[in-house]
C-alpha cells in the first residue's frame, strides 16, 4: 500500500463533500415519497425512491410556506435542490427547496413549451415594455369582483392613495371560459381607455387555478396592450405567462396595488415629511425667539425699569430732604443768632438793673447822669429815679475814695 | 429745560450752598425758591414716569408695527 496517499476519514470525506456538492449544482428529482416524518423542529424528512435507488430528503422549515399540499407516504413528487454531504453519518442528501406534485410536470411541460413559442415571437421581450406611470390618476383592475385579489387591490390602494380612480373590469379568474373573457376586458381597458394603468390578475390557487393567466389569448392581449398591464397571478412563488408579457410582474395582487401607488406614496411622504420638517424648524425657531424675549417680559421690563428710577427717586428725595433741611437749619442759626443778641441786649437793658434796687441820679441842673460823685457838690440839686417814681434831693457831702477811681 | 439728572444735580448743589455759613439769608432763601421750584417740577417728572409705566403694562397689546417706544430713556420732554 502506498503511504503517501493515506487520507484520513475526515480528509476523505472532505473531498467526497466538495466532489458531489460542487459538481451537481440544483437538480430537479422526481420519485416516490416514503418515510415521510416532519421533525418536532418543523423541518421535514424523507426519502425518495423509484424501483432502483433511494435518496434522503429533507425540507427545512423556512420553505415550507411554499409548499402548497400536505405531504402523504406514497406520493409521486418532483424537489428541485441540492445535494450536501453530512458528514458526521458518512451520508449525503437532498436539501429540497422546492416540491411539488409530479403529476403537474404535464401542465408544466406544455406551459413551457407555450412560453418558448411566445417567447420567440418576441412577446416577452423587455424593449416592449412600457413604463409604468409613477402618478396613475385611474388604475383598471381585471380580476373576479368578489375575490381576494380585488379586496386586497381596493383596501391598500385606499390607505395609501385614496385619490386614485380604481375600475373594476369584472372577469372570471379560473375555469375554461376565463381567459377569454380576460383576455377582451383588457381590450376594452384599452379600446375605452380605462386606466392609466391595468393589473390582471387574481389570489393564490393551483396551478390549474392560475391557468387561464398562462392562456395564449390572454399573454396576447396583454402584450398587445397600449395601456402599462401589472401581472399579480397569486402568491410570491405561483407564476403564469401573463407575468412574462406584462410590462410588470408584481409577486401578489397586493403588491400590485402598492407598486401603482408606490411614486406617489413616496411623494406624499416625501411632502408629509417636508411639511413635518417645515413645521418642527419654524416652531424650533419661535420656540427660541421666545427664549430670546423671555428677559423683556412686560412684567421684567417693569422691574428693570423700576430697578433704574429707584436710585433716582431715593437721591431725589434726599436732594429735597436736604434743601428743606439746610433752610431750617439756615434759619434756626439765625434765629438763634438773634437770640443770642437779643439776650445781650436785655442785659444791658437798665430797667432790669433798677428792678434789682439801682436807681439813676441825675442833675436836676444839667440832666446829666452821675457817674462820679465828683459830678456834683454840696448844695446840688439831684433827682433821683429809682423804678418808680421821682425822688427831688440835695448833695450834702461828697467823697472820693482814695486810689480807685474808675476813671479810665 | 435740563434734563432730569442735570435738574436734580443742581437741587443737591443748592442744598448744598444754603448750608454755608457765609451765605447771606436773603441769598439762601433765592436758593431755597429755586430749589422748590426744581423739586416739584422733578416730582413731576417722576409722576409722568411712573403713569406712564402704569399705561404701558395694564394698556391694551402693543401692535406689531407701533414703533418702541424710545422717548423715556432719551432725557429730553
Amino acid at each position: 500500500m502506498d503511504q503517501d496517499k493515506k487520507l484520513s476519514v475526515s480528509e476523505l470525506t472532505g473531498m467526497i463533500r466538495q466532489c458531489l456538492e460542487n459538481s451537481f449544482g440544483p437538480v430537479v428529482v422526481e420519485g416516490e415519497l416514503s418515510n415521510y416524518r416532519p421533525s418536532s423542529t418543523g423541518h421535514l424528512y424523507f426519502t425518495l425512491k423509484d424501483s432502483g435507488a433511494v435518496i434522503s430528503a429533507v425540507m427545512f422549515k423556512n420553505r415550507l410556506r411554499y409548499l402548497g399540499f400536505e405531504p402523504k407516504d406514497g406520493m409521486l413528487l418532483r424537489v428541485r435542490g441540492s445535494i450536501s454531504v453530512y458528514a458526521q453519518r458518512g451520508s449525503y442528501q437532498i436539501i429540497c427547496e422546492e416540491m411539488e406534485e409530479a403529476g403537474t410536470g404535464d401542465i408544466l411541460a406544455i406551459l413551457e413549451k407555450r412560453k418558448r413559442a411566445l417567447a420567440a415571437e418576441g412577446l416577452f421581450d423587455e424593449g416592449r415594455k412600457k413604463p409604468i406611470p409613477r402618478f396613475p390618476e385611474t388604475v383598471a383592475v381585471i380580476s373576479s369582483p368578489t375575490g381576494a385579489a380585488v379586496r386586497d387591490i381596493l383596501n391598500i390602494l385606499a390607505r395609501r392613495a385614496g385619490s386614485i380612480r380604481v375600475i373594476i373590469l369584472p372577469a372570471p379568474v379560473q375555469g375554461t371560459e376565463a381567459a377569454p373573457i380576460i383576455a377582451r376586458r383588457i381590450e376594452q381597458a384599452n379600446q375605452w381607455k380605462l386606466g392609466d394603468v391595468l393589473i390582471v390578475g387574481r389570489g393564490g390557487g393551483s396551478l390549474e387555478d392560475l391557468l387561464p393567466f398562462s392562456e395564449e389569448a390572454v399573454v396576447r392581449a396583454i402584450a398587445g396592450s397600449a395601456i402599462p398591464v401589472v401581472s399579480a397571478v397569486g402568491h410570491e412563488i405561483d407564476w403564469a405567462l401573463s407575468d412574462f408579457a406584462a410590462d410588470l410582474r408584481a409577486p401578489t395582487p397586493s403588491a400590485a396595488a402598492e407598486l401603482v401607488s408606490s411614486s406617489r406614496t413616496e411623494v406624499l411622504e416625501k411632502l408629509r415629511r417636508s411639511a413635518k420638517n417645515l413645521k418642527e424648524t419654524m416652531e424650533g425657531r419661535l420656540e427660541r425667539a421666545r427664549l430670546l424675549i423671555k428677559p423683556f417680559s412686560t412684567e421684567d421690563l417693569e422691574y428693570r425699569f423700576r430697578a433704574m428710577l429707584q436710585p433716582r427717586l431715593l437721591r431725589f428725595d434726599d436732594a429735597k430732604e436736604a434743601l428743606l433741611s439746610a433752610l431750617s437749619d439756615k434759619i434756626g442759626d439765625m434765629r438763634r443768632r438773634a437770640e443770642r443778641a437779643l439776650i445781650n441786649l436785655e442785659a444791658a437793658n437798665p430797667q432790669a438793673i433798677m428792678e434789682r434796687g439801682y436807681s439813676v441820679v441825675v442833675r436836676e441842673k444839667t440832666g446829666a447822669v452821675l457817674r462820679d460823685a465828683r459830678e456834683t457838690g454840696p448844695g446840688d440839686r439831684l433827682i433821683i429815679r429809682p423804678l418808680r417814681g421821682i425822688i427831688t434831693a440835695t448833695t450834702e457831702a461828697v467823697e472820693i475814695p482814695a486810689a480807685n477811681t474808675t476813671e479810665g | 429745560m435740563k434734563n432730569f439728572e442735570e435738574r436734580l444735580e443742581r437741587l443737591e448743589e443748592l442744598g448744598d450752598n444754603i448750608r454755608k455759613p457765609e451765605l447771606p439769608l436773603d441769598d439762601a432763601l433765592k436758593a431755597f425758591e429755586e430749589g422748590i421750584r426744581l423739586a416739584r417740577s422733578l416730582e413731576k417728572d417722576l409722576e409722568k414716569v411712573e403713569s406712564r409705566i402704569e399705561v404701558l403694562m395694564n394698556g391694551p397689546e402693543v401692535k406689531a408695527d407701533t414703533p418702541p417706544e424710545l422717548d423715556l430713556f432719551n432725557g429730553g420732554d
